[in-house]
């Protein structure tokens, strides 16, 4: 059993304990203030000291690698975080991490619950493609009878050769997809092809494909970027326009619509683009940069979210684009000769 | 240089808690300051200019081993000193060295002069460029955190000295006469 003391009794030691600290600390100094017994160094020897340590220092920093190298003995601090540094631009720019995003798209035909739309195959192996779509009001199927290999040379007549037609029976229903294309854009075109081809299109749907990929976090970043790079001299606003446009889409944006103005010395540049979202959500975002022909430095970029008429002005090198479910940044440089 | 040597060299030494140490700062502060004899301007101010110089130099040793500020004590007091008594002088030092640690440099460097070295305040105020009552109130606050750390220090001993010595002595007697 452990007694505690009474407290008038803590409170006195406590008070003990404060004047005892307060006697050593007044003695202490006390006794440090007096103590000039231990002699000080002669000036002619610490003269000598300085004059041996400098010439040591010049020799130790002879060469430049020598130089850095002292910084960073006498500095462990800065070693070390430079260190850290390093590290992280390491595991920046190096480590994988997983991440998903959109490979690429895929266009698949398949069948509906309702019985509307049936989809067969005869082979898996060379697969026919047999649509069957019902008009219930009117009572009347149309059929659609599609051989994958005509398929395939239709798509490489449009210039995508390197499709893959995969027919998938999971015993209920049957699955074709048209995989293996590289954008949305592709995608659109199967699907025109497979509509030119069946005469029918309920039954179409493109899908982006979602996998995890690793890849450094560099690599995330620098996939996220639109990268719009214009060499503006000696060309028009048209040329210019065309230019962003034909870069725009090349990085990959949907029907980028650019307008381009010139007002007293001052550009206005207005992208804008299809941003089919989730679910048919089609909204059309607005960007506006506004900047001198000079320089872009002095650039500001508006952005005018769906629904609304006001452009708000936004950081122009921090811009999210949605494309998609991605998000984008758009940068545009402009270079100067 | 000469007037200034003796007391800038055991200031050091007092600063640092260690002879070697302080000799060591005092070394690389003069060092620095002959690189930069030419940006004296005005020549009575040099002492100030000197303990400036030594002041930086301290900080920034306080800054690149910063490792050492978490060993309480130098090598020379703790295996030399034991017991409570301040009027020895590794006693002394060995309690100005537990009220340090819980001091900034800058405070550290005020205590000594106001304290050890006998600076007035408003030397101190001119050699740190602040008014005097930021002074007074610095050295005050800085009083205040050694002393409350010499009293955390006596506490711990406190604790850690045997209890009941009385009980226990008569359970012995008590085990001798059984």
């Amino acid at each position: 059993m452990r007694f505690r003391k009474p407290r008038h009794k803590q409170n006195n030691s406590k008070e003990s304990r404060q004047k005892k600290a307060e006697q050593i600390l007044n003695s202490s100094f006390e006794s440090v203030k007096e103590d000039e017994k231990i002699s000080t160094t002669p000036l002619n020897i610490l003269q000598k000291r300085i004059e041996s340590q400098t010439v040591d220092n010049e020799s130790k920093e002879y060469s430049l690698m020598a130089k850095v190298t002292n910084r960073f003995i006498r500095k462990p601090g800065l070693s070390i975080g430079l260190a850290s540094c390093l590290c992280l631009i390491a595991l920046f720019a190096f480590l994988p991490v997983s991440c998903s995003e959109t490979t690429g798209y895929s266009v698949d035909i398949v069948e509906k619950d309702d019985g509307t739309v049936t989809v067969a195959s005869t082979d898996s192996d060379q697969p026919q493609l047999i649509i069957e779509v019902q008009d219930m009001e009117n009572g009347t199927v149309k059929k659609a009878i599609v051989d994958a290999g005509k398929l395939k040379e239709g798509l490489a007549a449009v210039g995508l050769g390197d499709v893959e037609i995969i027919h998938d029976f999971d015993g209920e229903s049957h699955t074709f997809s048209i995989s293996n294309l590289d954008s949305e854009e592709a995608a659109h075109k199967v699907a025109l092809t497979v509509s030119h081809l069946t005469g029918m299109d309920d039954n179409i749907e493109i899908n982006p494909v979602i996998e995890k990929v690793r890849a450094s976090l560099l690599t995330h970043a620098t996939d996220r970027l639109f990268n719009v790079d214009i060499n503006a001299e000696g060309k028009t606003d048209e040329e210019i326009q065309a230019e962003i446009v034909t870069q725009l889409e090349e990085a990959g944006m949907t029907n980028p619509v650019v307008s381009f103005e010139n007002n007293d010395g001052k550009m206005q540049i207005q992208i804008s683009a299809d941003s089919e979202g989730i679910e048919g959500d089609s909204t059309m975002q607005m960007f506006e940069f506004k900047f001198f022909d000079s320089s872009l430095e002095e650039g500001k970029a508006y952005f005018k979210e769906e629904g609304s008429d006001e452009f708000k002005e936004v950081d122009v090198n921090n811009l999210d684009w949605t494309d998609g479910d991605k998000k984008k940044k758009v940068i545009i440089k402009k270079k100067t000769e | 240089m000469e007037p200034e040597h003796p007391q800038a060299e055991r200031f050091c030494r007092k600063l640092t808690g260690d002879i070697d140490e302080g000799n060591d700062l005092y070394q690389e502060a003069i060092l620095a300051a002959l690189n930069k004899i030419n940006t004296l301007r005005d020549h009575g101010s040099f002492r100030s200019w000197l303990y400036r110089i030594i002041i930086n130099r301290y900080k920034n040793r306080f800054r690149s081993v910063w490792w050492r500020r978490h060993t309480e004590l130098t090598d020379e007091i703790r295996t030399t000193t034991k017991g409570d008594d301040p009027t020895n002088r590794l006693n002394a030092r060995r309690w100005i060295e537990i009220g340090f640690t819980a001091l900034k440099p800058e405070e550290r460097v005020m205590i000594t002069l106001y304290e050890m070295e006998s600076w007035s305040i408003s030397e101190l105020a001119e050699l740190f460029g602040k008014p005097e009552g930021t002074v007074k109130a610095k050295l005050s606050r800085g009083r205040i955190k050694m002393r409350k750390t010499i009293e955390k220090h006596l506490k711990l001993t406190e604790q850690s000295k045997p209890k009941r010595e009385a009980g226990y002595a008569f359970s012995q007697t008590k085990a001798q006469a059984e």
